[in-house]
């Protein structure tokens, strides 16, 4: 009886541990992602308003490379933002790129980092 | 065996395992039914039992102490991008950065108190197992100041330039690891070179 109630205090214990072990393994993967995809959103931001375009990005990006096992960024369409206020002149407009790192925990689920690059002109 | 005699048992259990004397109370073991072939099973099962939750647990804490030396490479691999970042974002316009191994040297703005300055910034990268240490010194009017990072060892590192010239940036790797970790853990991000403070192109409000 001893032997079963410390088995099952141990047993119990373990789902907090293995839930922490899945936390901590699944930061290696996170962080790649993250560092994969702040990366391309760095080098969407290379570009000056004008110059970036679906194809160049595409062309740099091929240029990168992550850290293994990182998986391949994907790259949105570019979307175009304008403000402008009325009877002051004043303008803004961007250019933003959504950038998706796939990564999969080490459970074997998947999951995405998601950032958005914005490149803008304003006056 | 006497010990385990001391088990209570109930009158049923009794008749149904012992002699068939019904009695309530402490009941000899000998006399319950079990004999030394269920004991020594019992003490089998139950060694087996712990034995399991054992490897199960040591199993568990080896794996998160793995797990915590990746979360403190990771961690220290995040405060080293940063601080890179930073500084390759607000580069004085015009500075070359040449990468050359275990330095990097580069000049940027920054911004004290509201004023911004110029500085130097030097990284310096010192790997192995004695002594690994990622060091960036700041130098400016006021003075020099020192950051020092990377907490366990520093296997492996490379500095190198982006190869698109159109496009300057600075592509930096690190392995980390924790002191008693075998996994190394390997870090890299690519950095594009901007002046964000003062460069209209990246910062339109400082055309204001």
């Amino acid at each position: 009886m001893a032997v079963l109630v410390v088995a099952l205090v141990f047993v119990g214990s373990l789902g907090v541990i293995q839930g922490g072990v899945r936390g901590t393994a699944d930061i290696h993967e996170l962080t790649h992602a993250f560092q994969a995809a702040r990366t391309v959103i760095d080098a969407v931001e290379s570009f000056n308003y004008d110059d970036l375009t679906d194809e160049s990005l595409r062309m740099l990006c091929t240029k990168l490379s992550f850290a293994p096992p990182t998986a391949q960024p994907i790259l949105g369409k570019i979307q175009l933002l304008t403000y402008g206020t009325p009877g002051t002149g004043s303008w803004f407009r961007a250019k933003t790129v959504r950038v998706r790192v796939p990564w999969k925990r080490p459970d074997g689920s998947h999951d995405d980092v998601v950032l958005k690059g914005l490149v803008m002109e304003a006056r | 065996m006497r010990r385990m005699s001391r088990i209570p048992t109930s009158c049923s259990t009794v008749e149904c395992f012992g002699s068939g004397r019904t009695r309530r109370g402490r009941v000899p073991f000998s006399r319950s039914g079990f004999g030394a072939v269920e004991a020594l099973l019992a003490v089998g099962i139950g060694l087996g039992i712990l034995t399991g939750v054992w490897w199960m647990v040591t199993s568990s804490g080896r794996v998160m102490e793995r797990g915590q030396s990746t979360l403190e490479s990771a961690t220290q691999a995040e405060i080293l991008f940063r601080h890179l970042n930073a500084d390759l974002h607000t580069l004085v316009s015009g500075v070359d950065i040449s990468p050359s191994i275990p330095q990097l040297h580069l000049s940027r703005h920054l911004l004290e108190s509201g004023v911004i300055v110029d500085a130097e910034v030097s990284w310096s990268f010192h790997g192995g197992l004695a002594g690994s240490k990622i060091e960036r010194t700041v130098k400016t009017a006021r003075g020099e100041d020192v950051d020092r990072m990377c907490v366990g060892i520093l296997d492996a590192f490379s500095i190198d330039p982006f190869p698109i010239t159109t496009h300057p940036g600075t592509t930096v790797s690190v392995s980390l690891r924790a002191p008693k970790a075998p996994e190394k853990s390997l870090y890299q991000a690519t950095i594009f070179h901007q002046n964000q403070i003062l460069d209209p192109r990246w910062n339109p409000v400082s055309t204001n």
